[in-house]
């Protein structure tokens, strides 16, 4: 293990402080990493640290008015799923290519289409734009060769990918969609190490062409109908997340085998692109 | 907290969810009591606005306690909290446009960290300044590992993401943050 790839990996673990046997071993040998672990560690211990303002009427006030029921319910919220889409992405280039179908319906209704109606009727056709999505979820699920055989984890990238999609359909706004896009093309970014880890080049060639279809027909094409102000507190964020997503797809390529080169390239020139058009904007 | 003593927490929890979905607001009391500080840092660091972080607090308290009877026993709460706190944190501040404070330079810091591995004062200044600066989305998600201990899958159940996307915004975070802050890191004492 060489030192960038020490740096990486302890970055991206959920604890820098406990080592493997591999990376203490390094460490044992390093001692500029040795420092950098360190430096890590003690940073990340002194966030609980960070000051922060009393809170201005303060918990006990809230609990004496919510005992006292002074205080009224709001409205339920959905409840967050309990058991985790944890798993390893697995979803294959045929279900990339009817998403990527699914999503061109949804950047392109609300535009051409949604827009001339009403809003009541928009709501409807909304509706059941998202009802023929979840259906799409469906078939994508129960046309799987081991369907109704072997219970299958759900698929977080396919799950997110289509709740985002459900997201898209209900948008009113082009700060909402634009927004939703770029969760998305983070999702799909943050899923080509775990497709190249388990060694699926047709399945990266896909994420990688479905990333440069969100970032530029969706997330640049949305970012010029912002109005000024919604461009000045979106778009540099976003900007900034498509520079890095470039960045770490151009390190990638460094360490990887050629045969994932192609697909990150097609990320890295989609982000820079897509950065460089979104400040344009600005 | 010791194992042990996590255990013996999560089923007194558990006694309080039952009680609070019957109805119970002294149980769900106690409930609140128990993650108010947790959530209101959280929001804080988002917010950089007490009030605001006040008022998304309360909210996320009292969707949760009309949303309980939809909590399935067994589950995370904590996370679940957090969850309702991020959706309410995103509709604040799409709807609200209060202007950000900045940055509170001169707040008292009324926690003692080990003594070994406490920064100086203007070291934590500097960390809170590199930490507010990061963008929303890669905060939110550093902040629930590095304070609130979460794990990458935790974070992606609240944040709404997956758990590649997940890691991958606190390792952006990390890094930027050690980008800022090296030669601060350097200067004090390990």
């Amino acid at each position: 293990m060489n030192c960038e790839a020490l740096h990486s990996r302890l970055l991206g673990s959920e604890k820098p402080d406990r080592l493997t046997a591999e990376v203490a071993a390094h460490l044992k040998s390093c001692a500029a990493c040795r420092k950098w672990q360190r430096r890590l560690v003690h940073l990340e211990r002194n966030v609980a640290l960070l000051p922060v303002a009393p809170a201005p009427r303060g918990k006990a006030e809230f609990v004496r008015q919510f005992v006292a029921a002074e205080l009224e319910p709001l409205s339920a919220e959905r409840e967050a799923p309990s058991e985790s889409t944890n798993g390893v992405t697995t979803v294959q280039t045929w279900k990339f290519e009817k998403l990527a179908t699914a999503l061109r319906t949804s950047l392109q209704a609300p535009r051409a289409t949604l827009n001339a109606f009403p809003a009541p009727a928009r709501r409807r056709i909304a509706a059941v734009l998202a009802a023929s999505l979840l259906l799409l979820a469906f078939g994508l699920w129960i046309n799987s060769p081991t369907f109704p055989f072997t219970p299958k984890p759900p698929d977080p990238l396919l799950a997110s990918v289509v709740e985002r999609d459900l997201r898209l359909a209900a948008a009113k706004s082009p700060s909402e969609r634009v927004e939703t896009l770029a969760d998305l093309a983070d999702d799909l970014q943050g899923s080509t190490r775990s497709l190249i880890n388990h060694g699926q080049p047709d399945d990266l060639k896909a994420l990688a062409n479905l990333y440069e279809q969100v970032v530029r027909d969706g997330i640049v094409a949305q970012a010029s109908s912002l109005s000024p102000a919604e461009k000045a507190r979106l778009l540099k964020g976003i900007a900034q997340r498509l520079a890095d997503a470039g960045d770490e797809a151009e390190k990638l390529i460094k360490v990887l085998p050629e045969s994932s080169a192609a697909p990150l390239n097609i990320i890295v020139r989609a982000a820079r692109d897509g950065d460089r058009d979104l400040r344009n904007l600005l | 907290l010791a194992p042990r003593e996590e255990t013996k927490l999560l089923g007194e929890e558990h006694v309080l969810i039952h009680a609070a979905q019957l109805g119970d607001r002294n149980a769900f009391a106690i409930l609140v009591e128990r993650y108010w500080d947790r959530l209101y840092r959280w929001l804080f660091h988002m917010t950089h606005d007490a009030h605001a972080a006040e008022d998304v607090v309360q909210e996320t308290f009292l969707r949760a306690f009309a949303g309980l009877k939809l909590f399935r026993a067994g589950s995370n709460f904590r996370a679940w909290l957090f969850r309702i706190a991020h959706n309410c944190f995103v509709n604040q501040r799409r709807v609200a446009n209060r202007k950000s404070q900045a940055y509170p330079d001169d707040l008292a810091n009324d926690e003692d960290g080990p003594e070994e591995c406490a920064l100086s004062r203007e070291a934590v200044q500097m960390l809170a300044r590199a930490v507010g600066r990061l963008p929303n989305e890669f905060r939110a998600a550093f902040l629930l590992r590095a304070e609130q201990g979460m794990s990458f899958r935790q974070i992606a159940d609240i944040l709404d993401l997956t758990e590649e996307t997940a890691r991958w915004r606190v390792f952006k975070a990390r890094q930027k943050l050690l980008t800022v802050l090296a030669p601060q890191l350097d200067r004090e004492k390990p």
